[in-house]
């Protein structure tokens, strides 16, 4: 990892992984545990000697669109998201230095409604499971 | 209670494979059209379920991870939205079944059209998913269940020539009257209920919404080694009842009232009570697997919060998934769809689809980043790939031979 100013553990930093394997379409972990999207995506960065190294996470609806090769609906989808939400501070983009661990699951040190992939959970939870009763209690 | 070795996931599981709406009439029908001539693919599909089903449940309790997330890790985003599509649309015809399945059931003895008890049937199912709790949930159905247990009692009670019967299971030969392709569509729908991959989609989310660990691994295999041998027998069972009593008759099965009759002729009354109630509670419990196979399935997926361990309001998305899964069946059983037809098909389409399910639970069963010291045997992945094959044999042959049969006629 080039960036220097990150603090990320060295220890971890310059692994080289297959991406495909170990990296995309895995479970994104909040803080608190709770299930907070998948790794839709990966920003590379290219370095001057031509090797790239994630730089970071990428993941919501918009993003999945684009990889699985919709482009313009999932362009158009990241747009909507900024336009209904315009004080959001959702993201798509998980800068490495969130990212806690990667294993099996992917941990980041960010909550789940930060992230993109929770904008239709809030809404869903909003204005339409959360109005059956009962929707609030634990088994 | 905490004494009791905790296996009704594995029941429950089972008998949502084995024996829901398709499988008692599927099960009955072969029974009385083909006597013991097919019993042996129960048993092969038996096998299949167990050895998947343990890798799956293994993967959940080691890993935390359930089936729908490794297809979409090993398959990617194209391939896994196909499978997702395919399983969707495959669960959501065996909702519709299940559903029915229960309206029927409780018609028999409320004498009430069974359309008029489609939405009592929805709702309730929908009810218990979102209220009770996820363990109470499938002790009481896994245990009402064993109901069906009687179907075995009723075969001991007929008392067949055991030495006949044997011989015919392990001798099997097409009956003269039926062609070799309709045996062959038989043993297909046979295998794809055996193997149906919403079993394995409930099982390891089932495992993980009772958090099993490391720690768990012995729960794990006695709920696997005991609750799908379990399912074959009372699948067994039900076809062994159809083949000493319905078969002599030369009665046909094509509904579900006819599969409870020869346990009325045999037990009486109370036997027929007890069927009932077994066949009652194997369609509810099919029909909780697979509504909430739907939302485990897409919430996986997508890397959506799921399970019923957390707050309904913070699995939301799961839990709309259920209830559109569950009121889409209510509107297409209501329109008066036979269930029957539905969940043959649907059995059979799921054999085209299963090794996409198939393929990436034995990938990571051997995968150390998940798995660490616990992967998998070489034995297990011996025959796991020896069935891998068989499923793509099987989902090859499966749409020519349905067309050849005209889907069994």
């Amino acid at each position: 990892m080039s960036a220097t100013d990150d603090p990320v553990d060295r220890s971890r930093s310059g692994r080289t992984m297959d991406l495909a394997l170990e990296l995309l379409d895995h479970q994104i972990v909040d803080r608190e545990g709770r299930l907070a999207g998948k790794v839709d995506d990966v920003e590379l960065e290219l370095d001057l000697d031509g090797s790239a190294h994630v730089s970071a996470l990428l993941s919501g609806p918009g993003v999945l669109m684009e990889r699985m090769g919709h482009r313009r609906f999932g362009r158009w989808r990241q747009r909507m998201e900024r336009v209904l939400e315009p004080d959001d501070d959702w993201r798509t983009r998980i800068p490495l230095r969130s990212v806690r661990t990667i294993e099996s699951r992917v941990r980041v040190n960010l909550d789940a409604a930060d992230l993109a992939s929770h904008g239709t959970e809030r809404w869903v939870g909003d204005h339409a499971v959360g109005h059956i009763p009962g929707a609030r209690h634990v088994d | 209670m905490k004494k009791v070795l905790p296996i009704f996931l594995g029941i429950l599981t089972a008998i949502g494979g084995f024996v829901d709406m398709g499988d008692l009439v599927a099960n009955a029908a072969v029974g009385a059209r083909f006597g013991f001539s097919l019993a042996w693919v129960v048993v092969v599909g038996v096998v299949g379920i167990v050895v998947f089903a343990e890798l799956s449940g293994r993967v959940a309790a080691v890993s935390g991870r359930a089936v729908f997330d490794l297809v979409r890790e090993r398959l990617g985003p194209v391939a896994g939205a196909l499978n997702l599509g395919a399983s969707f649309f495959i669960n959501s015809l065996t909702l519709v079944a299940e559903i029915a399945g229960v309206a029927i059931a409780v018609s028999l003895v409320a004498s009430v059209n069974y359309l008029f008890l489609i939405p009592v049937a929805a709702f309730l199912v929908w009810l218990v998913i979102w209220r009770m709790p996820f363990s109470v949930l499938e002790q009481v159905f896994g245990l009402l269940g064993l109901a069906l247990l009687v179907f075995v009692v009723a075969v001991v009670k007929i008392g067949p020539d055991w030495g006949d019967v044997i011989h015919q299971v392990t001798h099997p030969a097409v009956p003269e009257e039926e062609s070799v392709w309709t045996y062959c569509y038989y043993a297909i729908a046979l295998f794809g209920a055996a193997m149906t991959p919403y079993e394995v989609f409930f099982f390891s989310s089932g495992a993980v919404e009772e958090h099993w660990s490391t720690k768990d691994l012995a729960v794990e295999r006695a709920n696997v080694f005991v609750g799908f041998p379990l399912g074959g027998l009372l699948s067994l069972a039900i076809m062994a009842c159809a083949a000493l009593v319905l078969l002599p008759a030369g009665a046909e099965v094509d509904a579900l009232a006819q599969v409870p009759l020869p346990v009325a002729t045999a037990i009486g009354k109370l036997g027929l009570a007890v069927a009932l109630l077994g066949i009652f509670a194997a369609t509810f419990g099919a029909a909780l697997e697979t509504a909430l196979s739907a939302g485990y399935a897409i919430a996986q997926y997508f890397g959506w919060q799921w399970g019923k361990f957390v707050r309904p309001r913070d699995a939301a998305r799961f839990h709309l998934v259920v209830l559109v899964a569950i009121v889409g069946a209510m509107i297409v059983g209501l329109a008066g769809i036979d269930p029957v037809k539905v969940t043959e098909y649907s059995i059979v389409l799921s054999a085209a689809a299963l090794p996409l399910t198939y393929l990436p639970i034995l990938i990571v069963a051997n995968d150390p980043t998940y798995m660490g010291e616990r992967t998998c045997g070489r034995i297990m992945n011996a025959i796991a790939t020896v069935y891998l094959v068989l499923l793509v044999v099987v989902a090859v042959a499966t749409i020519p031979l349905m067309i050849v049969t005209r889907a069994g006629a």
